[in-house]
């Protein structure tokens, strides 16, 4: 285990940086790319906490829908696979018979998805 | 910089038939995928401005120069507001394939034009002045433009094809796509026409100024296809940023409709437009994922290309709220 800061205090000390001494050095495309890298490190911080339990539950969910499967090691990896699985079964038209589960369950995901990467898009 | 500076001294000389400075180049903010710089030309009769688009330096994918040349000639012809094409050099001579334009003064950063009082008039007629330009970009005769082919299937069976092969490319899974061209290949739209697209047009492509549109730029994804696919890209939640108005944040798509229809003579099919909606929002959300593995992959490194990749799951919720 690290000593502090953590992982999301870091990337919370560097876009505060950025905002307090960078940002109103530049102009330009480099003030532009000075706001991406803010953002960027933003999603960064909001990720890392809750990584985990996001994963978690989105294995949950695909375990309802798919049927329950073993599961490997690394949780990212095993998700990454039933979504390749999801994916292609909705591709070929197998899950047509049960569109509003699916629909249910993407809403779901896209949702954590979103709360991470832009929150601001929701409502 | 420098070397650019220098490509565009000795290039437009050469034009010119005598010696000139260039100045003021600056590169235009916004655009991940091309380059678009400003610069003025001086000489002993005065000064210049003008623009230059060029593919970023070692890019892997080369732009169809030509091709848009020619499109924006066709467009202008047909009554379509668009910058002039000056230069065309044939090969890297500007160190990258590319083309110089006349200047047209406005401004296209979007969160400007939404939100500055410069253009709180401009804000009212924009979405019928958009209306009647798609009009007469969908009227622009295409016999000319031979490199512009039509597709063997119907333009929304090859839209859907289009994407379904662009995530194959991408491989990673995005089931919520997924779900977005299962419902477009599930529920086709009753009508279709086929003409000139222009596949871009939005805020960011338009260069606007106190008295609306004054010219329609970006034209390097048109295509033969559905024009109805150009009304619903405009309307598309990703092109508003953030400000209130259905169409590019700006306008009613009632003011749209209308003067499309004026100009046209062909009645919109709301259900279509509707479609080609939940098209535009899977065709920006391949176009991110595109975008994210050219940096990726190791084409072109960027920071802005890089973060673009956390921008797909926006158009996986507009997608997943239309057809849901």
């Amino acid at each position: 285990m690290q000593d502090r800061p953590t992982a999301a205090e870091l990337l919370r000390a560097a876009r505060e940086f950025c905002e307090r001494d960078l940002l109103p050095e530049l102009t330009g495309r480099r003030q532009f790319h000075t706001r991406v890298l803010m953002n960027v490190l933003a999603i960064l911080e909001r990720e890392w906490e809750g990584e985990e339990q996001a994963l978690r539950e989105e294995w949950q969910r695909l375990d309802t829908l798919l049927g329950e499967a073993e599961k490997p090691d690394r949780l990212a990896d095993a998700v990454h696979e039933r979504n390749k699985e999801l994916a292609a079964k909705i591709r070929s038209g197998e899950l047509d018979g049960r569109w509003d589960e699916t629909l249910a369950l993407l809403r779901e995901t896209v949702r954590q998805k979103i709360e991470i990467a832009n929150p601001r898009w929701v409502g | 910089m420098t070397e650019l500076r220098e490509l565009l001294e000795n290039y437009a000389s050469e034009q010119l038939g005598h010696a000139v400075h260039v100045t003021s180049l600056e590169r235009m903010s916004g655009g991940a995928s091309r380059e678009t710089w400003s610069f003025v030309v001086q000489d002993g009769e005065g000064e210049r401005r003008l623009v230059l688009r060029r593919d970023p330096p070692g890019a892997p994918a080369r732009s169809n120069r030509t091709g848009e040349i020619d499109l924006l000639r066709a467009a202008g012809a047909a009554g379509v507001p668009v910058p002039v094409v000056v230069w065309a050099p044939e090969g890297d001579e500007l160190g990258s394939p590319g083309f110089v334009m006349n200047h047209v003064e406005g401004e296209t950063i979007a969160r400007k034009i939404l939100r500055d009082e410069e253009f709180a008039h401009a804000r009212t007629v924009m979405a019928a002045q958009c209306g009647e330009i798609l009009a007469r970009i969908h009227a622009t005769p295409t016999d000319t433009l031979t490199w512009l082919q039509p597709p063997s299937t119907s333009p929304a069976d090859a839209i859907i094809e289009q994407h379904t092969t662009l995530l194959d490319t991408i491989g990673e899974p995005h089931p919520a796509l997924e779900l977005a061209l299962r419902w477009l290949r599930r529920n086709p739209p009753a009508s279709q026409r086929v003409t000139l697209v222009h596949g871009d047009f939005r805020n960011g492509n338009l260069i606007v100024g106190p008295d609306g549109i004054r010219a329609v730029i970006d034209w390097e994804i048109s295509h033969i296809g559905d024009p109805w696919e150009d009304l619903a890209w405009l309307c598309c939640r990703s092109w508003r940023f953030g400000a209130p108005g259905d169409v590019g944040g700006f306008g009613d798509r009632e003011d749209l409709y209308n003067a499309y229809e004026k100009e046209s003579g062909v009645a919109v099919d709301r259900d279509a437009v509707q479609w080609w909606e939940v098209v535009a929002n899977v065709k920006w959300g391949c176009a991110t994922l595109m975008q994210t593995f050219t940096h990726l992959w190791g084409h072109v490194k960027s920071l802005e290309l890089a973060a673009i990749g956390r921008r797909t799951v926006e158009t996986e919720y507009d997608v997943l709220e239309l057809i849901g």
